[in-house]
């Protein structure tokens, strides 16, 4: 009986050897499902084998079961490899094909820029939030008496010469200052008051490479009990270092605006030069790039404050001065031009 | 103004070694702004007189000399003889010649250095007056020869009279007392801590032949005003050192009895006027009324000006009846009574005019002079009889002349009785407004050197007396900001503010939300323009009338009276092309996109964020300090034409559309807080569309009734008036109304547990059924399970009947209870189906 056995485990590895030989010349995908069938399928011919089962002795039997099935899952693995390998061959050859010019330009959807002027204001208001001031704004179209003349310039001030105003009518006028912000701030609210108030403003200038009719303040205003000079010089010197860098001074110089008293100009280190001096600073070392000062006592009074209960600075800034000084913009009217090949280059 | 260094020194003892540059600095710091410094002796330091001891020919040139020159004790103790090879022609033994010494930078920037000059050793230079930069009337070719009198040794400078500083100062509106070197040489005298020295007036008085009296019909306008006559003036040129003067603050000279009145004013700074007393005579008597202009006076200026005085201009008359015009008070003088060659007695004016009335004269008809500068920013009381007096005796010692006696209007002496002036300042009040004080010794020396009576009350404080001349300090804080600008700000301590931080403001909170949508336009190839607030009409139609007149699409007048309605304009335009402001922001966009395409860049993207302006009415409980009748309403606009992607070499590029605008307004709503009812409209009307849109794709974004913005294609003959070659296309957008949601939060909501189900749709309905239509009535018919519906086709032509459209639509269905059962969707989708069927005749494909 043992032939029958022999015999059976003869033939499944005479159809390993033939089955390994067939797979392993395989040159397509389809021709792995065709030896599938014809191995493994349920006419197959490892299932053919197993039919003559029947005559062998029953202790014998598993032991060929066992033989077949490791048949079938050798063969299998070899159809899987195979399959595979024909796989990577298609892909590699693809791959082959698809290489490209890496030295063409990306795909790009247009970027655009923020407004290089808008920048500098977003600058500042996130340095002076980052202590504590808050933002308000005011209307261009003022009143004499908020642009004017709670900020101490009556009609016949000297002071209005500094500064040629646009009126809208009589009493009315497009803001000249930032300032006037000061005054509807304090007529709204009671201190303490630590606020700042960008926004546009207008002189009668006619258009040239430095002068624009409208152009950009930023205000600042800190009223409470007791607010210090000293608090004014270390509130703009954290401004400076931190609009032109840590290693920037200021200096504050005296100088004269009807709202202030004391009054200063400030410069801080010039900043193409560090302080050496150049062109630019005319050999000083200093730019001048604000004024300030504290409230002038009669402000308080104009807008209802008991008298002697506050103290407080107050200071201005032209955006447009110190955008021409940080990215070295020469001619005022390029920023109202809207012209692309400038503020594509503030992106 | 220009003050001389060498002028200022005649009032205070500066230290000895103290250069410009320091003096500069500390009145700079002081505030009186020095903006240039101006050494006239510039590049010529280390230039001297020389004398020529020997000349011969150079042994190996033939063009060359060698000479030996003395510069005397220039160099040091010892005379020194300098051997100087030179190549000029016109020197001879005995010569005094300009010698540049070894290290001087002579003024066309040569450094002169020990030399070798074909082996003979050169120990400086003789030089040209090309070469100092002189104007010379024989100077171009050879060596400068100068006056046999010069002094060996001599610095060059002095030698030319051109050893002066002069300070370029930028006087603040507030000093008026400092327009003048006496001003000047106060705040010096305090920052240096050294002394002040007026001169005083030394005069012979006569009795004046000529009787002079002075009426002041106006004593409010001119409290007081002072003369003297003159007598036997020989008006000239000016002596050398008066002229230097004069030409040292930039002025030029003009006679030795004008020069005189000009010095005094910049000496002490009070305007001071000189007629021609004979042209004021009647009958040996002088009479001066000083009283308001006649409506149309005629009045001849010094510089030949023909004028028609108004009664703001106060009038200097002279004459039994006030027939002859002098002068307009404190402006100008008339070229009648102007002193001349040939004048020879004289009336000095020293008064005081109303600082208002002078302005409004020297802006009414531009006439800035330095007198007008002076009065509009209030003089000295108590200096008219000094300046005076000073006039006269300066006049006397270069013009010669006999002096009357002062004469003054009935008022004066009371109107210059001034009440002194004290303000009590505490040091706790100096330490609250600076944050620190100096000690009380400092702060009495300090304010005392600028002429402030001190009282030093221990703890208390101090009580100041302001001095006359100081009529820019009223209160506490003036006398603060005095310690402190010669005590020197950078004696303060640079402290933060203590952090305290208020509740953000509702102007924080929208720059915020502002941010987010600058960004995301950014993001999308916008770029942030800014344009004037300043427009006209013209720029506003970008020149849209005439096309639209002429397709007769839209009546002109239509146009204007949009534009009409509710425009702010300027009262003092800044000409015409800018007499009004702008009430939308879309056309500046356009103009943008004009301008860039001019310069071929046609992909165009472009945001501006700007208030706009309107007239409105009073508001009910208006307050007039603030009340302006005009409302400002921030806006945002985008407009964009061209490609949909720039840098593309990957051939057809698509255009932006409706859609993509459309589509950007959409998202940039959703970035703002929950807003309800707001739909896009398309109006019935052509009128409701604005004028610069495309009217059949253009919608308008409403809130009930309410008009937020709009967005479509920019009307194509903008683009064809304008030269722009692709189709434009706006928005515009409220944000006062989008910022005035609540903050959008975020809210985390779970995902659906069970699954959605989605079922298409084809539906063929009349064109005039907008997909708006079709979205509304399922949402109402479905309610609960709708989930979403995706339009993802829309189809006109060949394929489905003439005057309709074939929408093709997904529609998601879903429930949060549990998974829809197949009847559940069946149910749905027929409603939906017969829905359509019933309200739109919809036909569905497959059906
Ligand atoms: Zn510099």
């Amino acid at each position: 009986m043992s032939t029958v056995v022999d015999r059976l485990l003869d033939r499944l590895a005479e159809l390993k050897t033939e089955a390994n030989a067939k797979i392993q010349e395989i040159t397509s995908e389809p021709q792995v499902q065709d030896l599938r069938t014809m191995y493994l399928g349920k006419k197959g011919k490892v299932s053919e084998v197993l039919k003559s089962l029947g005559d062998v002795d029953g202790k014998d039997r598993p032991k060929i079961g066992q033989e077949a099935n490791e048949l079938r899952d050798f063969l299998e693995s070899e159809l899987r490899s195979g399959q595979t390998r024909l796989e990577t061959a298609r892909i590699e050859a693809e791959i082959a094909k698809e290489s490209i010019d890496i030295t063409l330009s990306g795909m790009r959807a247009p970027l655009g820029a923020l407004h290089p002027l808008m920048q500098v204001r977003d600058r500042m208001i996130d340095i002076f939030s980052g202590i504590g001031f808050s933002v308000v704004e005011g209307p261009e179209i003022e009143t004499d008496f908020c642009n004017f003349e709670a900020l101490n310039v009556p009609a016949d001030h000297p002071a209005r010469d500094m500064q040629d105003t646009l009126y809208v009518r009589e009493n009315i006028v497009l803001r000249t200052q930032t300032s006037s912000v000061q005054i509807r701030t304090m007529l709204a609210e009671k201190p303490p008051i630590k606020v700042i108030a960008p926004g546009a403003v207008y002189r009668n200038d006619d258009v040239d490479a430095t002068h624009s009719p409208m152009f950009h303040q930023v205000e600042g205003l800190y009223v409470d009990e007791s607010v210090s000079l000293e608090e004014l010089k270390g509130t703009l010197e954290y401004f400076a270092k931190e609009m032109f860098g840590p290693k920037t001074k200021i200096r504050l110089r005296n100088s004269y605006f009807p709202f202030t008293e004391p009054s200063v100009e400030v410069d801080c280190t010039c900043i193409f030069c560090k302080g050496r001096g150049c062109r630019i600073c005319k050999q000083s070392g200093w730019i001048e790039i604000l004024g300030a000062g504290m409230v002038h006592p009669s402000l308080f009074e104009k807008v209802g404050y008991p008298e002697g209960k506050y103290t407080g600075f107050a200071f201005g800034m032209g955006i447009e001065r110190i955008a021409m000084l940080l990215y070295g913009v020469d001619d005022i009217r390029l920023f109202y031009e809207n012209d692309i090949r400038f503020l594509e280059q503030f992106r | 103004m220009k003050i001389s260094l060498s002028w200022l020194k005649e009032y205070v003892d500066l230290p000895q070694n103290v250069t410009a540059d320091k003096i500069a600095e500390k009145l700079t710091y002081a505030g009186l702004e020095v903006e240039a410094i101006e050494d006239q002796g510039m590049g010529l330091d280390k230039v001297f007189v020389g004398a020529v001891l020997e000349k011969r020919q150079h042994p190996n040139a033939d063009r060359l000399s060698l000479t030996k020159v003395s510069v005397g004790k220039a160099l040091g103790d010892e005379e020194k003889i300098l051997h100087i090879v030179c190549g000029a022609q016109n020197i001879a033994k005995g010569q005094k010649v300009p010698v540049a010494t070894i290290g001087a930078v002579i003024p066309d920037g040569l450094e002169i250095k020990l030399s070798k000059i074909r082996d003979e050793t050169s120990e400086g230079m003789l030089c040209s007056p090309t070469e100092l930069k002189i104007n010379h009337p024989e100077g171009e070719k050879g060596i400068y020869i100068l006056d046999n009198s010069a002094e060996t040794g001599t610095p060059f400078a002095e030698y030319l009279g051109k050893n002066d500083v002069v300070f370029d100062l930028s006087i603040t509106p507030d000093r008026g007392d400092a327009l003048s070197h006496i001003g000047v040489a106060r705040d010096l005298a305090a920052l240096f801590d050294c002394k002040l020295k007026i001169p005083e007036p030394r005069l012979s008085e006569m009795e004046s032949p000529c009787e002079v009296s002075i009426t002041s019909e106006i004593p409010k306008h001119c409290p007081a005003y002072f003369v003297r006559y003159i007598e036997g003036v020989k008006v000239g040129p000016s002596p050398s050192w008066l002229r230097k003067r004069i030409e040292a603050i930039g002025l030029r000279s003009t006679n030795n009895v004008v020069d005189i009145s000009t010095y005094v004013m910049f000496e002490i700074g009070q305007p001071i006027h000189t007629f021609d007393a004979n042209t004021l005579v009647e009958d040996n008597r002088i009479k001066i009324t000083i009283r308001d202009g006649k409506e149309g006076e005629e009045f001849l200026t010094i510089s030949h000006r023909e004028l028609n005085l108004n009664s703001n201009d106060i009038v200097i008359a002279a004459g039994e009846k006030e027939q002859i015009t002098a002068a307009m008070a404190g402006v100008m003088g008339s070229n009648q009574t102007e002193v001349s060659d040939a004048t020879s007695n004289i009336l000095i004016e020293s008064a005081i005019f109303d600082a208002a009335r002078v302005r409004a004269t020297s802006r009414n008809y531009t006439m800035l002079t330095d007198a007008a500068y002076r009065f509009e920013r209030k003089v000295d009381p108590a200096r008219l009889a000094w300046a005076c007096d000073r006039t006269a005796e300066l006049i006397v010692k270069v013009a010669g002349g006999k002096v009357g006696h002062r004469v003054e209007n009935a008022e004066a002496k009371t109107a210059l009785e001034v009440n002194t002036h004290t303000i009590t300042v505490s040091l706790r009040e100096i330490t609250r407004l600076l944050g620190k004080a100096p000690e009380p010794a400092t702060i009495t020396k300090l304010i005392g050197r600028l002429g402030f009576g001190v009282k030093a009350l221990g703890e208390e404080g101090f009580v100041f007396t302001v001095p006359t001349w100081r009529n820019d300090v009223h209160v506490a804080e003036d006398i603060i900001e005095e310690i402190i600008r010669l005590w020197g700000f950078d004696k303060l301590t640079s402290k933060l503010p203590e952090a305290f931080v208020k509740n953000e403001t509702a102007v924080t909170v929208q720059e915020r939300q502002l941010r987010t949508i600058r960004k995301l336009l950014t993001a999308w190839g916008f770029s942030e323009a800014l344009n004037f607030t300043f427009t006209n009409m013209e720029a506003e139609l970008l020149g849209l009338n005439n096309w639209l007149k002429a397709s007769k699409s839209i009546d002109d007048e239509v146009i204007q009276k949009e534009l009409d309605k509710d425009f702010v304009r300027l009262e003092s335009p800044l000409g015409e092309s800018f007499n009004l402001l702008r009430r939308d922001l879309l056309p500046g966009l356009v103009r943008n996109a004009r301008l860039n395409a001019s310069h071929r860049m046609h992909d165009i993207r472009f945001f501006e964020i700007r208030p706009t302006f309107h007239s409105v009415g009073p508001t009910k409980k208006s307050d007039p300090r603030t009340e302006t009748l005009t409302k400002e309403n921030l806006r945002l606009a985008f407009l964009a034409g061209g490609a949909t992607i720039h840098e593309d070499w990957q051939g057809e590029k698509d255009s932006i559309h409706f859609y993509d605008m459309k589509g950007w307004l959409e998202l940039v709503l959703g970035a703002f807080g929950k807003q309800s009812g707001v739909r896009f409209v398309k109006p019935d009307k052509v009128e409701e569309i604005p004028y610069h849109m495309h009217p059949g794709q253009t919608a308008l974004l409403m809130q009930g009734n309410r008009p937020l913005g709009y967005v479509g294609q920019v009307h194509p003959y903008v683009c064809k008036q304008n030269d722009i070659r692709v189709n434009l296309y706006g928005a515009d957008l409220d944000l006062n109304w989008a910022l005035s949601f609540e903050e959008r939060k975020h809210r985390f909501k779970t995902f659906g547990k069970f699954p959605n189900v989605e079922r298409d749709f084809s539906a063929t309905v009349a064109e005039s059924i907008s997909a708006d239509n079709l979205r509304n009535t399922i949402k109402s018919s479905v309610k609960d399970l709708l989930r979403d519906i995706k339009f993802f086709d829309v189809y006109r032509g060949e394929r489905i009947p003439k005057g309709h459209v074939s929408y093709a639509f997904r529609v998601v269905l879903g429930s949060d209870k549990g998974t829809l059962a197949d009847k559940e969707v069946q149910d749905v989708q027929q409603k939906i189906i017969s829905t359509l069927q019933d309200k739109y005749q919809a036909q569905f494909a497959g059906l």
